[in-house]
């Protein structure tokens, strides 16, 4: 495999030999970068791509991102993501994802009110990116990170299974991350 | 009209002892901001130009939105302190002209349709201004797109031609540019010589106008070689260690490199060896 720095609008194949992949594109049988990147030419498949250096974040399948509850309706939540994990660069694209409340927790959820509330912090998955984001939160690591108390907005602290209010000395339901007390974002 | 300066001497050097096809000395850095997506510094003669790149993000207002492609919008601004006599802050006809000329030229180059209902923002800060500001703001601005990691054909690439004294000229100085009888700015797409951007202030006849024309463009083929000199200066570290590259926008990494000047001042920025035109590389 070749590892060469490559330009935009820079010579990376020609079209008898490679089509064109991620990071580049065809135009009159050759084949140039469309980034700052490292050139990829896969002999096997016989696909030239160029890795760029550093990519817009276009989300998939299977990225963990991070988002504030927008909107809790009878079988599903709003989620308005602002992050995605393992990098620093802002979300390419849409940012509006669903949650089903099938998708919450690997339990069966009653109401999603018991799981979730507007203004929650949580990290999800992503399970389908077209033609909506879809997210899902039924693992372990995936849930709320960051709740407020509904009646006093203060913060909830954990408290067994539940989430607690130490002002108005209550529990409030919700579906929290592992690591809710100390998330590791 | 006849101008009470002389803008050429009898050996046809100009006020700055340049030839009359010759280039204000250029450099360029790329990454120079650590917030933005992408970023570029730089300089053009007595110009100091900065620009920075967004997205693609979200486009604001949501009725802009173009659900089958993305918005390249760009803000080309000149700083109070940028020109002798304080210039007014905020936008005016002038600056209002520039964005959309500029925001056309770069949209050209970039892959919209990979990013629909978005948009990259671009903008452009005059720091120091000495005629040529579209044209330098425009060059840095390809550099920090590329350096936004913005799937884009090519670079583009700008330079200005024009006529004082009655003589053709390539990228006019600040007197030639007010003296002068015509100022042509001209933004190509190298690869290709695709012509994305020409403006012209004056008259010229149409032999001047293809002469100057050609002229320009044989200078943005040598800016388009600073250009990628600085992108391969800016990732030549990262390619170095081999294997997957670190993200270069790292803010531990960025905040412990010396040479990256968050706010550039005048006389930090000039630290940087002044970068020579490389010498063809094979394409």
């Amino acid at each position: 495999m070749t590892k060469k720095l490559v330009l935009p609008g820079e010579l990376v194949a020609v079209s008898e030999e490679f089509m064109a992949g991620e990071g580049t594109y065809d135009q009159d049988g050759k084949i140039y970068s469309s980034y700052v990147g490292e050139v990829d030419l896969d002999a096997q498949q016989k696909i030239a791509r160029v890795k760029a250096f550093n990519p817009p974040i276009q989300l998939k399948v299977g990225d963990v991102v991070y988002g504030t509850v927008r909107d809790v309706k009878e079988t599903m939540a709003m989620i308005t993501l602002f992050q995605a994990e393992g990098t620093d660069r802002q979300i390419s694209g849409e940012t509006e994802a669903s949650l089903h409340i099938s998708k919450i927790s690997s339990g069966y959820t009653e109401s999603i009110r018991n799981e979730l509330r507007k203004t929650d912090i949580l990290r999800g998955i992503i399970i389908q990116v077209k033609p909506s984001l879809q997210l899902a939160t039924d693992r372990d690591n995936l849930g709320v990170l960051k709740a407020l108390c509904t009646r006093c907005r203060s913060p909830l602290v954990q408290k067994g299974r539940d989430l607690y209010c130490e002002i108005c000395k209550r529990n409030e339901s919700r579906k929290a991350a592992s690591d809710y007390s100390d998330p590791s974002v | 009209m006849e101008p009470e300066v002389r803008l050429l001497d009898e050996n046809k050097r100009r006020l700055d002892g340049r030839a009359v096809d010759e280039l204000r000395p250029i450099k360029i850095e790329a990454g120079v901001l650590n917030r933005a997506d992408g970023s570029a510094y730089l300089e053009w003669g007595g110009n100091k130009v900065l620009a920075a790149v967004y997205g693609p993000r979200e486009a604001h207002p949501r009725h802009r939105q173009d659900p089958a492609r993305a918005l390249v919008q760009c803000r080309y601004n000149m700083a109070a302190f940028s020109v002798s006599d304080r210039k007014r802050p905020g936008p005016d006809r002038r600056s209002v002209e520039i964005s959309k000329v500029v925001s056309e030229a770069l949209g050209h180059v970039v892959f919209k349709e990979q990013f629909p209902r978005t948009s990259v923002d671009v903008f452009i800060e005059v720091l120091q201004a000495e005629a040529g500001t579209r044209c330098a703001g425009l060059t840095a601005a390809a550099v920090a797109m590329a350096d936004a990691g913005i799937p884009m054909r090519d670079l583009v690439v700008s330079c200005a031609a024009g006529k004082a004294d009655g003589t053709l000229l390539l990228d006019l100085g600040k007197e030639e540019d007010n003296l002068g009888e015509a100022d042509l700015p001209v933004a190509i797409v190298p690869r290709t010589g695709e012509i994305v951007l020409l403006q012209m202030d004056g008259h010229l006849t149409p032999e001047e106008l293809e002469t100057s024309l050609k002229s320009a463009i044989d200078a943005c083929h040598k800016i388009y070689e600073i250009q990628k000199d600085a992108l391969r200066r800016r990732y030549a570290v990262t390619t170095e260690h081999g294997g997957a590259p670190p993200p270069p926008k790292e803010p531990e990494t960025e905040a412990d490199t010396p040479p990256t000047t968050e706010e550039p001042k005048p006389e930090e920025v000039e630290a940087p060896e002044p970068v020579v035109p490389e010498t063809q590389e094979g394409e």
